[in-house]
């Protein structure tokens, strides 16, 4: 299992600054919305496939992996690499997750 | 109680003309496309079905008689036919389909009886009403209007035309229906045979969270159907009150400027009517009598209610663009069914023409009461999203907050 660690700020061309998710921005600026959320995974022994996951420190069992897709953009200045997994938890929730492959760290996000 | 008159307007136009009795009838589709809307048996055996154009249609069966639609006659009908059942049982509900009516029978069993002693002086009521009525009815008797639907869709085939389904009986009634009497999306059921579950009782096998990985929340809702844990109620309708105007034209109008210029003064009255204040107009609908016999009707639900004369017009005759009538009109008719609330939503923002990400200008009264929000929280307290880069390959570049001010 991967620790999560402080959360990446991504520069968007139209910030001033990237706040912390959750907090509104201040007067002039933009907050983009969606931003991703770390989040603790569990994967599969020898693979990246997520096993189970804790969300508001609630661990959950991953039902199954609906989908997977890669992300691979801006390589021209910092580069972006991520796996994105689509997943069905225990209790019918639908959730996205990624694994940041430079920092190697996994967020949540709505896809 | 599920009571089904499959092809109702049919029906209604082989009681009208008993002509029809024996010919392959179809009836034509409202709108100015020359389509199928419904075909009887005879005629479906030909290779008539729904959607097929006119031509094509006679082409295939060349006895077909095709009839206008007649959506005055055949609602007119129906109302005939929920005043009798509700003389019968105080709930009755129709449904989004003309020949397809929910009749709650809960508690009625110390009046009429047991189920099949229910539905017999049901059919005893039909029948004094019009013979046709009793004899083409399919009735389903079950919890819920899921189950009683099914049981009615069961009972067309059955001998006495009418199916009871208890409580006890009926998850395992449900596990013998084919997949597409569930009440979910067509490409659900298309996904679901060509994955080989063709009855309920296969659907009932499979875990939710499997369905759910397929289907998304449809799947589990699929399921809980399926196993009979799902019952929903009928409900009473609230009788309409509807305000209706109309029109009679000196002689029948056959031009569409005609008509524009009715419908503008139709809405007008309407609009003045003392039981429209305040109130605003959500379901509208605009009838006709025609020239030579036969109606036409359009019904709508606006998006947003409004009591604006020149909304409502400009949203009719769009409507009346798709969908003319088809000969000229002899008399105008406008019903006012539904209402929404007084106040009319003004948009918050008016749209600004700018390069870039799109930006939007608030409206003079919300941006004053942003302005002193802020100098009272001295903080920002309302926002508005922004579309960014919505074809974004990373989520978060799509949209953004920004302070409205």
């Amino acid at each position: 299992m991967t620790e999560p660690g402080p959360k990446r700020a991504v520069a968007l061309p139209w910030t001033t600054s990237a706040g912390p998710a959750g907090r509104l921005p201040a007067a002039g600026k933009l907050r983009s919305l969606n931003r991703p959320r770390p989040v603790r995974v569990a994967t599969t022994r020898g693979t990246e496939v997520p096993k189970s996951i804790e969300i508001n420190d609630r661990r959950q069992r991953v039902e199954d992996v609906v989908e997977r897709w890669r992300i691979d953009d801006e390589w021209w200045r910092e580069p972006v690499s991520r796996l994105y997994f689509s997943l069905v938890l225990e209790d019918g929730a639908y959730v996205t997750v990624y694994r940041d492959l430079t920092q190697n760290r996994w967020y949540l996000q709505h896809a | 109680m599920c009571i089904w008159w499959p092809d109702f307007e049919l029906q209604l136009e082989r009681m009208r003309s008993e002509a029809l009795a024996e010919r392959p009838l179809a009836l034509a589709a409202t709108g100015n496309a020359r389509r199928i809307e419904a075909a009887c048996a005879t005629a479906a055996a030909a290779g008539v079905a729904p959607g097929m154009m006119i031509s094509q249609a006679i082409a295939l069966c060349p006895d077909l008689v095709v009839c206008d639609p007649d959506p005055e006659f055949h609602d007119s009908a129906l109302e005939r036919l929920l005043a009798a059942l509700r003389d019968w049982s105080p709930v009755v509900e129709r449904s989004e389909v003309r020949g397809k009516v929910f009749v709650g029978a809960d508690g009625l069993e110390r009046l009429y009886g047991p189920p099949r002693q229910q539905i017999a002086g049901l059919l005893d009521r039909l029948a004094r009403l019009s013979s046709r009525f009793a004899l083409h009815v399919a009735v389903g008797h079950a919890p819920g209007k899921f189950g009683a639907w099914v049981a009615a869709r069961a009972a067309r085939t059955a001998a006495n035309r009418a199916v009871c389904v208890t409580d006890n009986e009926l998850g395992s009634f449900l596990t013998r229906q084919p997949v597409d009497v569930l009440p979910v999306s067509e490409s659900m059921i298309r996904r679901l045979y060509r994955l080989g579950i063709e009855r309920l009782e296969h659907l009932a096998q499979i875990p939710a969270p499997a369905l759910a990985a397929q289907f998304g929340a449809e799947g589990p809702r699929a399921l809980a159907w399926a196993l009979g844990e799902k019952i929903d109620p009928v409900r009473a309708e609230c009788p309409l009150r509807p305000i209706t105007v109309s029109l009679d034209f000196p002689a029948p109008a056959g031009r569409i400027e005609m008509l524009h210029a009715a419908l503008d003064l139709l809405i007008g009255r309407a609009l003045r009517h003392p039981r429209r204040r305040g109130k605003s107009v959500r379901g509208i609908r605009l009838s006709a009598d025609l020239e030579g016999g036969g109606s036409w009707s359009i019904r709508a639900i606006t998006r947003e209610p409004s009591s604006n004369p020149r909304q409502l017009g400009a949203f009719l005759r769009s409507r009346i663009a798709l969908d003319r009538p088809q000969r000229a009109v002899e008399t105008l008719r406008l019903d006012l069914f539904r209402f929404g609330p007084a106040s009319e939503q003004p948009g918050i923002f008016g749209a600004r023409a700018c390069k870039g990400p799109r930006l939007f200008e608030p409206a003079p009264a919300i941006a004053s009461a942003a302005r002193l929000l802020r100098l009272r929280l001295n903080c920002a307290a309302l926002y508005q999203v922004l579309e960014l880069e919505p074809g974004s390959r990373l989520p978060e570049r799509r949209y953004a907050l920004m302070e409205l001010a």
